[in-house]
This record gives C-alpha cells, sequence and structure tokens, in this order.
C-alpha cells in the first residue's frame, strides 16, 4: 500500500478537552480516570470529558446529541488544517470516514425512558434518524468541516471501529476515489455500555492496569480523536499500511492464542512491504483483561519478539470503544514527532508471565514505526503501522 | 471525476416472500409482503442461528448466496455489511432493560447488538478470517458499501461480498415509520484478472434523472436500504444500466453496468 501523511490530528477524552491538554497528560503520565460524573447515574470508574460540552451551531440544532457536541469539539480544532486541505483538494475530494459504536445511544437511552413514561411518545428533538443513528455524525462533520463533499460513511465494527476507518480510507486515497481523508473515531458514554461490560463481568471499580497483575478489567472511556491523512503534505508521521483480520472463534472471547491478533499485525507488515525490524514500539489494544493481556502477548512475541516496547494508554482513556483505535494512532503520532514512549499507566507492576517488555516508565527512544492494535467483538482485529516522516 | 472499476460476480437477494434475486426479478404486479417469511440461513450453524436476529440471518442468507453464485471461497472472500439502524430490535431489548436500575444487562444481547454482529457469526461459521467492516451511511449507504468494497479488491486484491441488510424499525423509535425488511448481496472482484466470468461495471458521479422511479412496492418504499432493489433489478437484466445509488438526491454515486459483449 501506498504511505500517506497525517497532517494534523485532534483529541479530546477524559484526559482533557483539547488536543494540548491530552498530549500534555499523555507525555507527563497523567490518567484522565475517574468517577463517572452523576448526570450518568452509574457507579464506576470511567474516563469522561469534564465539564458542559459547547453546545452546535443553531444550524445543526436538529442533531444536539452528546455524540454531536463530542464531535464538534474535536473538529473546531481542525478548522485551519481543513481550511488548507479545501483550498488545496477541493471540499468534494476530501472524504470523510468515522468509526463509533454508540453513536447518539445514550439519546436513545433518556428517549425511550420517556416513551415509557408517556405512553410511547419521543421526546421532543428526538428522531432516530437524526439523534440515534451511527451516521448521524456524519452530517456535523461535513458542516463543520466547511462543506465537505467527498465519500462520507462511518465503519461500526465495535471496538475496533476507528483503526478501521484508516484502512478504508488509506484504499480510498490509493483508489483516486479522494485526495484527503477527515478519519477517526467518535464515542460517547452511555449506560448501555458501561453496564453491558458489566453484564459481561470485565468492568473494573478502579482504574484499570492493563499488562499489570494488579489488573482487574476495564473502564469505558468517551472521546473524539479526528486525522487528517492527505495524499502529499507535510506531518509528524506517516500512514503506512492496516492489517486487518477477523478471529473466526467466538462472539466475545478472543483467539487464546492471538492468532488473529497476529494475523492483523503481519497483514500490516506486509501490505507495507517491510519487516518486523521497524517496528520500534507497539501501542496494544491493551484492555485490562486476564484474557486480552495474554493472547496480545503471545501475538505480539510471535511477529515482534520479547524485546520490542509495549505501550499500553487505555489507563489514561479508558477503552473508548468506537473511539479507541484512532485515540491510539494519535498517540503513536505523538511519540514518534516527539521522540519518546509515554509510561503504561497503572502497568507497574507488571505480570511478569507475559514476557513483554511492557513501558511503566516513560522513556526517551524514537520510534521509526510503530504498530498500534485494535481487537473487537465478533473477533474483528486490526493493526494500524505508522511511521516517520520520510 | 472519480471514477472506480470493479467485475460483478455474483447476487444475492431476501425479502418477505422473495428468497432469491430471481423470485424479486419475477415478482408480481401488487408484489405483496409474506410477513411469515424467514430467511433460511444455513450459513449459520444451528446452534449459532438460534442467537441470531433476523437482520444476521438475513445477511447469512444473502452473503452465501452470492458467494456461492459468484464462485468465490466463503473462507477467502472480505466481507463488507452495510446497514442503517443495524441490530435495531436487540438494542432495542437492551434500552428496555436498562429502565431497570442496576439489573444486569443479558452478555448475549449485548455482544449482538454491535453494527459488526452478522460479521462475526458469518466470520465464525465460514473460517473466514480475511477480515470485513461493518458501515452505514445513511440513504448513501449502498453507494458507501459498493465504494468500499471495489477499493478494497482494488488495492488488494482477492474477492469482496457487499451485504445490505436492514430490518423494521421497532416502536416507539420509529415513530409511525413502518417498512419491511430486505438485504441483498454483491460480490465484486477487481477488474483484469484473466477467465474470470462476472459483469463490468464501473462507479461515477452524476446527476440523477428524477423522472425515473424505480418499482418500489408500498411496504419497501422508507426502507433506508431500498436503494438496493434498483441494482438487484438491473443486475438481473443483461442490458446495459445506469442505477442510482443515492437515488433521494439529485445528483451522487451511480453504478454503470455492461451490457452483453
Amino acid at each position: 500500500m501506498q504511505p500517506f501523511p497525517i497532517t494534523a490530528v485532534a483529541l479530546c477524552n477524559g484526559m482533557g478537552d483539547t488536543t494540548a491538554a491530552v498530549l500534555a497528560a499523555l507525555r507527563a503520565g497523567r490518567s484522565g480516570l475517574g468517577p463517572s460524573p452523576p448526570e450518568f447515574e452509574l457507579s464506576a470508574t470511567v474516563g469522561a470529558i469534564a465539564g458542559p460540552l459547547p453546545p452546535l451551531p443553531a444550524a445543526l440544532a436538529d442533531h444536539d446529541t452528546r455524540q454531536a457536541r463530542i464531535a464538534a469539539l474535536a473538529l473546531s480544532e481542525l478548522q485551519g488544517p481543513l481550511a488548507r486541505a479545501r483550498a488545496r483538494w477541493g471540499a468534494d475530494r476530501i472524504a470523510i470516514v468515522l468509526g463509533t459504536s454508540t453513536g447518539g445511544i445514550g439519546a436513545s437511552e433518556r428517549a425511550y425512558a420517556h416513551a415509557h413514561a408517556h405512553a410511547g411518545a419521543l421526546p421532543p428533538g428526538y428522531t432516530v434518524a437524526r439523534s440515534h443513528a451511527l451516521d448521524a455524525v456524519l452530517p456535523v462533520a461535513r458542516a463543520l468541516g466547511g462543506g465537505l463533499a467527498g465519500p462520507a460513511y462511518v465503519v461500526s465494527t465495535a471496538c475496533s471501529s476507528s483503526a478501521k476507518v484508516l484502512a478504508s480510507a488509506q484504499r480510498l486515497l490509493q483508489t483516486g476515489l479522494c485526495d484527503a481523508a477527515l478519519v477517526g473515531g467518535v464515542d460517547s458514554l452511555c449506560a448501555l455500555t458501561v453496564r453491558g461490560f458489566a453484564g459481561l463481568e470485565v468492568l473494573s471499580p478502579v482504574p484499570c492496569r492493563p499488562f499489570s497483575r494488579e489488573r482487574a478489567g476495564i473502564n469505558i472511556g468517551e472521546g473524539a480523536a479526528l486525522l487528517l491523512l492527505e495524499r502529499t503534505g507535510d506531518g509528524p508521521a506517516r500512514l503506512l499500511a492496516v492489517g486487518e483480520s477477523s478471529d473466526a472463534y467466538h462472539m466475545t472471547s478472543p483467539h487464546p492464542e492471538g492468532l488473529g491478533a497476529r494475523l492483523a499485525m503481519e497483514r500490516a507488515l506486509a501490505l507495507a512491504g517491510l519487516p518486523a525490524e521497524v517496528v520500534d514500539h507497539v501501542n496494544a489494544h491493551g484492555t485490562g483483561t486476564r484474557q486480552n493481556d495474554a493472547m496480545e502477548s503471545l501475538a505480539i512475541r510471535a511477529v515482534l519478539g520479547p524485546a520490542v516496547p509495549v505501550v499500553a494508554t487505555k489507563g489514561y482513556t479508558g477503552h473508548m470503544l468506537g473511539a479507541a483505535g484512532a485515540t491510539e494512532v494519535a498517540f503513536v503520532v505523538d511519540a514518534i514527532e516527539h521522540g519518546y514512549l509515554p509510561a503504561s499507566v497503572g502497568a507497574d507492576p507488571l505480570d511478569e508471565t507475559l514476557g513483554v517488555d511492557v513501558v511503566t516508565a516513560r522513556r526517551e527512544q524514537r520510534t521509526r514505526a510503530a504498530l498500534s492494535n485494535s481487537f473487537a467483538f465478533g473477533g474483528s482485529n486490526v493493526s494500524v503501522l505508522i511511521g516517520a516522516p520520510a | 471525476m472519480s471514477e472506480l472499476a470493479f467485475v460483478l460476480r455474483g447476487l444475492g437477494f431476501w425479502a418477505p416472500g422473495y428468497p432469491t434475486p430471481e423470485a424479486w426479478a419475477g415478482r408480481p404486479a401488487d408484489c405483496p409482503e409474506d410477513q411469515a417469511a424467514a430467511p433460511r440461513a444455513e450459513l449459520l450453524p444451528p446452534m449459532l442461528r438460534r442467537r441470531t436476529s433476523l437482520l444476521t440471518r438475513m445477511a447469512a442468507e444473502v452473503a452465501q448466496q452470492a458467494i456461492r453464485r459468484g464462485g468465490l471461497d466463503p473462507a477467502h472472500t472480505a466481507m463488507v455489511y452495510g446497514s442503517v439502524y443495524g441490530e435495531i430490535r436487540t438494542t432495542l431489548d437492551l434500552l428496555a432493560a436498562l429502565l431497570e436500575p442496576g439489573a444486569a444487562l443479558s452478555p448475549t444481547k449485548f455482544h449482538n447488538s454491535v453494527h459488526n454482529t452478522a460479521a462475526g457469526y458469518v466470520s465464525i461459521s465460514a473460517g473466514n478470517r480475511v477480515g470485513d467492516a461493518a458501515l452505514t451511511a445513511g440513504r448513501s449507504t449502498l453507494a458507501a458499501g459498493l465504494l468500499d468494497a471495489a477499493a478494497r479488491v482494488a488495492c488488494e486484491g482477492g474477492d469482496a461480498v457487499l451485504v445490505i441488510a436492514e430490518e423494521p424499525l421497532p416502536e416507539p423509535l420509529a415513530a409511525g415509520l413502518r417498512y419491511g425488511p430486505l438485504a441483498a448481496a454483491f460480490a465484486v472482484s477487481a477488474p483484469g484478472r484473466p477467465n474470470m466470468p462476472g459483469r463490468p461495471c464501473l462507479l461515477v458521479q452524476g446527476a440523477n434523472d428524477m423522472s425515473i422511479r424505480p418499482s418500489v412496492p408500498p411496504w419497501l418504499a422508507d426502507n433506508p436500504c431500498a436503494a438496493a432493489l434498483a441494482l438487484i433489478d438491473a443486475a438481473m437484466r443483461p442490458d446495459a444500466a445506469a442505477v442510482a445509488l443515492e437515488p433521494d438526491r439529485q445528483a451522487g454515486w451511480q453504478c454503470r453496468l455492461a451490457g452483453p459483449a
């Protein structure tokens, strides 16, 4: 596959409501996890965006959900890069490929409760097409992107959604269907995901600790990560290739030997035409469950050997589900740009039986290329290969 | 102006009373809905099938039809799934369960509510480790799905099947909007492979002829994936055709199907 530069990044999540705040927390090893805000009525540790989210512009008032506001918050930071891209390529040559798992399900939770109490009547302002649907984020992104008019769609494969979008966008660029692509993921905190994972008995009551022998499960997080890919241009990193696979094993449990995870990493390298030796670190899926840590460690060792440094960042953000993949790709971009490996917050004391070199304290170290893994329900696996500028 | 070529290798179709592309193409003028009909979904082993929704069964049924008719290998075909509301009935069950404070949600319903539920079940059933995607673009889902599938085979070779499936919206979310279920599948490969049977197609953008209204029965008219019906109709006829993939818009993506050589 042909590499494409990543020319801009925008982030918001439990670590902060601006890209600068999020990356400052990452560089300093400061977690964004905490007790769930009271309005969610959940007793859980989560990664929630603090404080009220700015409302949407009046023209988009019909689309006003927490999900749309999170998307708008991240888009507000990309106004300059998007204006430049529109001027350079034309708005109709800029695609939008976004990942989400939740869409506006939080709005539907309230709407359903309202209908239950009001003889089936939905609350004013709620429509399933604009409030609930996974694709409801597209008109928001088109409008706030300044009238983007290229191909636009949402990929939703649970926790691999916003890593999968990079595969789709790279193919749109390579086949000439667009010259730039706004990609990433948006997920919003809601009861359905928190209580759903509680039902699977994988929710940790305290901040998650991926790869630690003291791990106790996952936390749910929310936020957005947006990246701008362009056909040519200057950026801090490049998208080299994306490897995809399915476990073909089980709807929720990963293949115990990490077969699908291994295939995804191997395919990313094969599609880039690069040997395993170029990979200087892995941003692991690293959810904080025993099953994930065990199979992912096996897969990393099989593809890259036991010496490659492994970074797990869900101790900062929680598991952002449909926004996790793009968030972690953005963390890799920052590590490449600034020559460091972030601490895997919460990983110390390590589970030494895993046999991988998990980065527990920040290291000053260059990255030529890194793999970022995301795995999901349905056995959906993806590994994104990001490289330093050519 | 961007465009992308692909070869259409095979079709799949299911709607209540119309269990194959031939049954759909030969529909009577009044085209009644057989609400008692159910997709067979024999691709799914019975132990898995009994845990699945109408949406997943429709998707599995049409996927298998397109794979078989296209002569593809079910274990080595990239799968792309397009649906607007996905597993909406299962999602509604979860919304109802959430009204009980503190009650645990069913783990099966929870993992069956994701947009890639059919993708998971089909990959497990077919032993397919190639990888898949589940996507939506609202009423442009067919266009987005074809672009994604055609770009996939153009870049990586091999074969792909696009599965479009939409089940009815339940109340109260539907707010009175009623439409029947439908599913369609399109097996695609990149052009240029020797000795490969199939129909050359081209994805292009252009103005839609708004005077042409596809023949859609009233019970499917509001299905957000109804655009797939016109593509099945055109693919079942031998003559050259241009199908609007986004027929609600004045202009958009179209699929040009080649006529007889």
